[in-house]
């Protein structure tokens, strides 16, 4: 060889040595949940795909939810066969690149599930890399129409896309005939569009108008002053916590007067703190009780949050990731015979009901025609009104009352009727 | 509602593109750099207003002050540490040093402030005030009065004052104005930091309305430089008044924009269509006045990096197969996918090297014709077409969209035609890639797994034959560069009215270098499409298009060795994963921004190029023979010292 190639070869081996010792060596970038609560056998890794460092969307309560989860199944429940429980998160930025990188990092370290998917990017674009690793996620909340259609998905609440038909369902139940309806400008958000078009038909509405927006835009007043031309009686917003606040203000500017509802992840704090009084009166489609409600679930809730993550503040997303590690939970208890990934899926696959925690149970013999892995599409409808959450009410839904399931003194609002 | 209504709340998002034009325009005129990073500033800026002013609970004007404090140091510091030293550098270079200060206070604002997204109280007044029967808030009117009174200060500030004439004369004659004792320095120092002053007031007064994030106003790169464009650089008024015009006109067409219309009318109805008139408007316009950028009176001419011929085209294919067989038949699964995305990206960045490195045209749409052939794949696989169909299928479309963007070629050059490019990608961005309409009723994306004969390619079969493509279109780039084609490409990027004299058709040269680009760029997007198994939109943006060029450039764009510097670090690929197993991954933006700002003045030819030139010169020093005829490097050696008539 000659001396001049010598040098070259030299560095493309030393280099391709480097990545080669990188990519043979273990080590994780994910964050890994402590509190194994004194267990002694093999951990059952579950890995995550969290949303954090994103402008529209934070889900870091999820990651802390996931850990304190964690630590209560370790701790007081006794792990699962006596193994402890231990949960990867990884943050993927909403972006695309990185959203396949976690998953991918997630099923080199050994895990037999996702459980709490709640990311911007993960449906997109990775997916289809999920369904033929044979993985599963469990719980969290889809974003996006594959994530609804997905056999390897199984959410317990109906996520982004599947709260609106639950307000369309209130909208038309407490009179309104003309729908408004804005969306981001993806594919996914002109499906949510598309559907709840459909839908408002169905439901006997008379009139529908959507549109769309980018949700970087520098101001969204045109959007709304659109939607405000149209004089709607109802208005849903497919927005996220990142644009809530200014979506909320361009609607009181406007002067806007239809009713307007949108998804829980925009009932925040920090969107109540930014929007000030022009969140007043918007409606909000929660997929789990409040927190101070008072019932079982919701003081377990409480407590285990309150020893595993004091401080952490209770909002509808962290009630639905811990509604989510319980089912994971119960599922993974389920299993016969050995920890896999592919048992974790034939016990799914049995569709058998599941009684929710701080949620409505699902029913997989009546999941929606167009979400056919959402076996719980119940909402409830809250008001903000003077700082808390009130029920908003349905004096008379006449011939809707079929989509609505009154459990006590809560009102369930499904988008779809029953089958049964 | 009346179109004057709805254009009328548009004064909001005109507000906010006129405010970023006039510092797009300070900057331009005092130094000729088009500073993408303009967003980004403003973006920092207001980070830190608003962390003194609600954080630290400083006084309105107490944090007005030192944000703007903060501003001119930035300014300063940036001109004398980085652009002063990149002034005898190719023009790309400093196009790229700004994409790198983008990237690094990108990263800053994620590590020190709360990414998420604020809306912040505003500075002034926004209770809505009634105009011709509708309701706007006063701060959007405010925000457009503040930049009308801006570019009436600026204005008189050019015309009338001894700063003001001393910018234009450096702008019209830089060895002119040196010899008459103006020191370009000082004029380039004043210039950034007014620029930068300029971009902090439209980031505090922007962010109540567009919300305060990373991310937020570094987006508004497209509309901003059409507003500048229309105004040529050099008219703060006529910025301004495009500015305010161009988020007029896009809230009206709100109107005519719906959702959803008939398919002969997806023209103007769906995702994106009214964004992307800020776009539109850039590429008509430059096609249609051949030149809009001004020409400037600089001491050195602006030239591209070096093209040496490749060497090694035998044994480094060979041991680029060796190495990469080593590494797919030894790592994770984790590690083996992210050596997939580094060798598609390599096929994107060998697109640039063709139509950038070989050639001299500034394309900022490589990743656009990527997208365009990630879509194809999509759509052709989910028709059932096999995997060595859909490859090239998907690159020949890619092709005709790369032939398109090349027409503006004929008319335009250097940084002009990088915004054409950049234009053309931004709309592909907002108004094609996003369309779900165009992927099948559905909006499905998904990709049918690779299949060869019938058999289908797991996740190592797959990486063989993607780094056999990659290894091959490489092998064929360099020997292009050795032919006569890379000879004739060369001419033409060193002196188009000399190759023409000599023979060369200019306009069927250009064409078929982006077409040729194109093609091997949309094999780079359809390839990301079967490892991933899906079309994903969201990759092929414009941010991506800049890194992609930004990474080759610094490996060197003239070389093939560039490409796989570029390849490494692109989105996804091994540096990235590298960063995620040392859970460093949040850092990524600051190490890649520093790193990009660093490399761009140690090696303004690209590292590449560096280790050529030390080859070189070891070689000169071992073996001094008598005086050889020129290497054939696309150094432009018959260029003389003196300056020479700015070149179009």
């Amino acid at each position: 060889m000659s001396t001049r190639i010598r040098p070259k070869v030299l560095m493309a081996g030393t280099a391709v040595l480097a990545l080669v010792l990188a990519g043979c060596g273990g080590g994780d970038s994910a964050g890994t949940s402590a509190g194994t609560g004194g267990l002694k056998g093999d951990p059952i890794k579950l890995g995550s795909i969290l949303t954090i460092t994103n402008p529209a969307w934070s889900n870091g309560s999820v990651k802390t939810v996931n850990e304190a989860w964690a630590a209560h199944i370790n701790g007081d429940l006794g792990g699962i066969g006596g193994r402890p429980v231990v949960v990867e998160s990884c943050d993927d930025h909403g972006d695309p690149a990185k959203t396949s990188q976690c998953l991918n990092n997630l099923i080199d370290s050994g895990v037999v599930a996702l459980v709490n998917n709640s990311s911007l990017a993960f449906g997109a674009n990775a997916l289809p890399a999920m369904e033929k690793a044979g993985i599963v996620n469990i719980g969290g909340w889809p974003v996006t129409a594959d994530e609804y259609r997905s056999p390897y998905n199984f959410p317990a609440t109906p996520g982004a896309a599947g709260s609106y038909p639950g307000l369309a369902v209130y909208f038309a139940a407490t009179g309104a005939k003309k729908l408004a309806v804005a969306y981001s400008n993806t594919p996914s958000g002109q499906l949510v569009g598309q559907a709840l078009k459909k839908q408002w038909e169905t439901l006997g509405g008379t009139g529908y108008f959507m549109t769309e927006f980018d949700a970087a835009a520098a101001d969204f007043t045109p959007t709304i002053s659109k939607i405000a031309s149209e004089r709607p009686d109802a208005v849903i917003l497919a927005v996220g916590e990142g644009a809530a606040p200014r979506m909320f203000q361009a609607v009181k500017n406007t002067g806007l007067a239809a009713k307007v509802g949108v998804s829980s992840t925009a009932g925040t704090q920090k969107v109540f703190q930014a929007a000030g009084d022009a969140a007043e009166g918007i409606l909000y489609a929660f997929a789990s009780v409040p927190a101070d409600y008072d019932s079982e679930d919701a003081r377990t809730y409480r407590d285990v949050l309150k020893k595993y993550a004091p401080g952490l503040d209770l909002t509808g997303q962290t009630a639905v990731a811990a509604s989510s590690m319980q089912y994971a939970y119960d599922t993974l208890s389920a299993v016969k015979g050995e920890l896999t990934k592919e048992s974790v899926l034939a016990t799914l696959q049995e569709g058998k009901p599941w009684k929710g925690l701080l949620t409505h149970g699902t029913d997989p013999k009546n999941a929606p025609a167009e979400m056919p892995q959402v076996t719980n599409p119940y909402m409830l409808i809250l008001e903000y009104r003077n700082g808390s959450f009130v029920p908003a009410t349905i004096q008379d839904p006449g011939n809707l009352s079929q989509y609505i399931d009154i459990q006590g003194d809560l009102a369930w609002i499904a988008g779809n009727p029953p089958k049964s | 509602m009346a179109v004057l209504q709805f254009a009328l709340l548009g004064l909001g998002l005109g507000g906010a593109y006129a405010l970023l034009a006039l510092g797009l325009v300070t900057i331009y005129r005092g130094t000729g750099v088009l500073n993408f990073s303009q967003g980004a500033v403003a973006m920092i800026c207001a980070y830190v207003f608003f962390a003194l002013r609600d954080g630290l609970r400083l006084s309105t004007a107490g944090a007005a002050l030192l944000a703007a404090a903060f501003a001119v140091v930035l300014g300063l510091a940036f001109y004398l540490l980085v652009m002063r030293q990149l002034r005898n550098s190719p023009v790309l270079a400093r196009i790229i040093a700004t994409l790198a200060l983008l990237l690094l206070l990108q990263g800053l604002a994620m590590l020190l402030f709360d990414v998420q997204t604020r809306t912040p109280v505003s500075v002034v007044p926004a209770t809505p005030v009634d105009l011709l029967g509708i309701a706007i808030p006063m701060d959007r009117l405010i925000l457009a009065g503040v930049a009308v009174v801006l570019a009436v200060a600026l204005s008189l500030v050019s015309r009338r004052t001894r700063i003001g004439l001393a910018v234009r004369a450096i702008s019209d004659s830089e060895k002119g104005a040196s010899l008459s004792g103006l020191s370009p320095v000082l004029i380039g120092a004043l210039t950034w930091a007014v620029g930068f002053v300029l971009a902090a007031v439209a980031g505090v007064m922007l962010s109540p309305i567009a919300g305060l994030d990373a991310k937020a106003l570094t987006l508004l790169v497209v509309p901003v430089f059409a507003a500048a464009l229309i105004a040529r650089f050099t008219s703060f008024g006529v910025a301004v008044a495009a500015g305010l015009g161009l988020g007029m006109v896009e809230s009206a067409l709100q109107l005519v924009t719906d959702a959803e219309g008939a398919w002969y009318t997806w023209l103007w109805t769906g995702p994106g269509r009214s964004q992307a008139l800020p776009a539109l408007v850039v590429i008509i316009a430059m096609i249609f006045s051949g030149r809009l950028l001004p020409a400037r009176g600089e001491v050195v001419r602006g030239r591209l990096p070096i093209s040496p011929p490749p060497r090694y085209r035998v044994a480094g294919p060979i041991i680029a197969l060796a190495a990469g067989l080593a590494f797919i038949f030894s790592v994770r699964p984790s590690w083996l996918s992210a050596g997939v995305v580094t060798l598609a990206g390599v096929m994107i960045a060998l697109s640039a090297v063709l139509v950038t490195g070989f050639i001299g045209q500034i394309s900022l749409a490589q990743v656009a014709f990527a997208g365009t052939g990630g879509m194809l794949t999509a759509l052709l696989s989910s028709a059932g077409l096999p995997f060595l169909l859909v490859l090239p299928l998907s690159g020949l479309v890619a092709a005709l969209l790369g032939l398109l963007a090349g027409l503006p070629s004929l008319r335009v050059r250097g940084p002009s035609l990088a915004l054409v490019t950049l234009s053309a990608a931004y709309i592909c961005q907002v108004a094609v890639f996003s369309d779900g309409r165009l992927l099948g009723g559905q909006g499905y994306n998904r990709v049918a797994s690779p299949a060869l004969f019938g058999l289908e390619l797991g996740g190592t079969g797959f990486a063989v034959v993607t780094l056999v493509i990659v290894i091959v279109t490489g092998s064929l780039v360099a020997a292009l560069r050795v032919s006569t084609f890379g000879r004739r490409a060369l001419a033409v990027r060193e002196n188009e009215a000399a190759a023409a004299a000599a023979g060369i058709d200019i306009k069927r040269f250009k064409l078929a270098a982006f077409t040729l680009s194109a093609f091997v760029a949309g094999v780079g997007g359809s390839l990301l499409g079967y490892q991933a198994n899906v079309f994903a939109f969201e990759r092929f943006t414009i941010f991506e298009s800049l890194h992609v060029i930004a990474m080759a450039y610094i490996g060197g764009i003239g070389m093939v060795s560039g490409a796989l510097f570029a390849g490494l670090g692109a989105s996804g690929g091994l540096f990235s994963q590298l960063l995620a197993t040392w859970g460093a991954d949040s850092y990524q933006l600051v190490i890649a921004g520093g790193a990009l700002l660093l490399a761009v003045q140690l090696h303004p030819d690209g590292m590449a190029a560096t280790l050529h030139t030390i080859r070189e010169r070891r070689g000169r020093r071992s073996s001094p023979a008598p005086a050889a005829a020129p290497p054939d490097d696309g150094k432009d050696r018959s260029a003389p010292a003196e300056p020479s008539v700015p070149v179009k």
